[in-house]
């Protein structure tokens, strides 16, 4: 199970308001519990505004907001972007990996250039809520 | 398994191709791309060389008819699944009744279909290539028609990641001269035969590919290529690669459905490792010729196998870390 994974996991447990979750696969076991306090699990930093959210790396590599292949970035600042739609790639060697907006709002900023490395985590883009 | 929606032209089942069926009169056939193919079954998970479909003409348009992972390697199409565009040498998952639909190429002129698992169809000769002049291999021996079904080995829902691409070879191992797509080339046993002028100037022109350019063969337009003295030569073996040069100088590339022998002077041999960069070459693209020694043309092959196990070293570790 990926970092980004678990990051989704808890965003779905707040949403649905759950107190936490226990999964067992073979060879690994997940417990998420929530804290009683309002920011709840990993899920939301309490930097962001409401009005705002942040969308960050899920891994280490080379933030690509455009494929090799393609001119054209992902997305332009002020289009409305969706939740899960492909906003840019992590590129790990020759590999490359989709990074999707966990949120949905109206691109307000891109906090990166093309090609930056970035670390787990890192904000990336800056989304605005409609 | 998928069926075929677009009314289609040209394309086939291929996977690398058949060989030790020369001596037979068999040609080896077989995708025009093998790196394409390779990468777009190491996304799978699929052995490098599972049969896939070769598409040279677009729009293609194929429904999932049960759930299958896919992927989509070779030229840069327009791609989606339902509507949400797909990245350029990308796999995805596809669910019962998914449209797949790729579009007209921005780059390369070749798309490859992995299925998971591979391309179901008979082995033949020991290949499941689709051998156009015998009518045989791949599906009933023809080129894809409009409402044909195609099975995959391994169809459901894959159990491996099925959201992620690679960077595509023209950026990995991209080889230009002056600008323009360039492939190796050794000499081959005619070419003293050929004036000095006319020699230099194939490696210092660039190449027109003509219409005339199928998986048969590439007849490129140039600087004529002429002989010192006419040639006459008794047919004799060729293979893919081969460039042969009739009367009045303008050169055909045997490609990968060419015929195992003919009679034309060799004047060289695009090398085994660059095929794919011609096969790529859209038609009425400009290409040109890099002289390169018999080690070189060995060194370019362990390059190619060098970035696949590369590019599969890095697909095994994203599986590891996706458990």
């Amino acid at each position: 199970m990926t970092n980004q994974e678990i990051r989704q996991l808890a965003v779905w447990l707040k949403e649905a308001d759950l107190a936490g979750a226990h999964i067992c696969r073979p060879g690994m076991q997940l417990l998420l519990k929530r804290s009683s306090d309002a920011g709840g699990v990993a899920a939301a930093p309490p930097v962001e505004a409401a009005h705002e959210q942040l969308l960050k790396t899920p891994g280490l590599g080379h933030l690509r907001l455009s494929h090799p292949d393609h001119r054209e970035v992902l997305v332009t600042v002020g289009s409305l972007v969706e939740r899960g739609q492909l906003v840019a790639f992590l590129q790990v060697g020759e590999l490359l990996l989709p990074v999707r907006s966990q949120h949905a709002g109206r691109l307000a900023a891109v906090l990166t250039e093309c090609g930056a490395t970035v670390g787990y985590g890192e904000a990336f883009m800056r989304l605005a809520a409609e | 398994m998928i069926e075929v929606l677009s009314t289609t032209a040209l394309a086939t089942v291929q996977d690398f191709g058949r060989f030790g069926s020369l001596g037979y009169g068999v040609g080896t056939s077989g995708a025009m791309d093998h790196l394409a193919l390779a990468l777009g079954n190491l996304m799978l998970g699929n052995p490098e060389g599972a049969a896939a479909i070769e598409i040279p003409m677009f729009t293609f348009e194929v429904r999932f008819v049960q759930d299958c992972a896919f992927a989509v390697s070779g030229a840069a199409c327009d791609a989606s699944l339902d509507g949400q565009p797909l990245p350029p040498y990308w796999v995805a998952q596809a669910r019962e009744g998914q449209v797949l639909s790729l579009g007209y190429p921005t780059s390369g002129s070749r798309a490859y279909l992995c299925l998971a698992g591979g391309v179901d169809v008979p082995s033949v000769l020991g290949s499941r290539s689709t051998q156009l002049r015998g009518e045989f291999g791949g599906l009933h021996g023809r080129a894809l028609q409009q409402g044909d079904r195609i099975a995959a080995l391994r169809p459901g829902v894959s159990k491996l990641p099925s959201d992620f691409g690679v960077v595509s070879p023209s950026h990995a191992l991209p080889l230009l001269c002056d600008g323009v797509p360039a492939m190796r080339v050794l000499p081959a046993a005619e070419y003293d035969c050929f004036l000095d002028e006319s020699r230099a100037a194939f490696w210092a022109g660039e190449w027109k590919i003509t219409t005339q350019s199928n998986r048969y063969g590439y007849r490129l337009e140039g600087a004529p290529i002429l002989p010192k003295a006419p040639m006459e030569i008794r047919s004799h073996g060729i293979v893919p690669g081969v460039i042969q040069v009739p009367h009045g100088g303008q050169p055909i590339i045997q490609m990968r459905d060419a015929q195992p022998s003919g009679g034309y002077p060799k004047f060289g041999t695009v090398i085994e490792a660059d095929l794919w960069r011609l096969g790529q070459a859209p038609i009425g693209s400009k290409v040109r010729f890099v002289e390169c020694s018999y080690a070189e043309a060995v060194a370019a092959l362990e390059d190619n196998q060098r970035y696949l196990v590369q590019v599969r070293r890095l697909v095994d570790l994203h599986r590891l870390a996706s458990h």
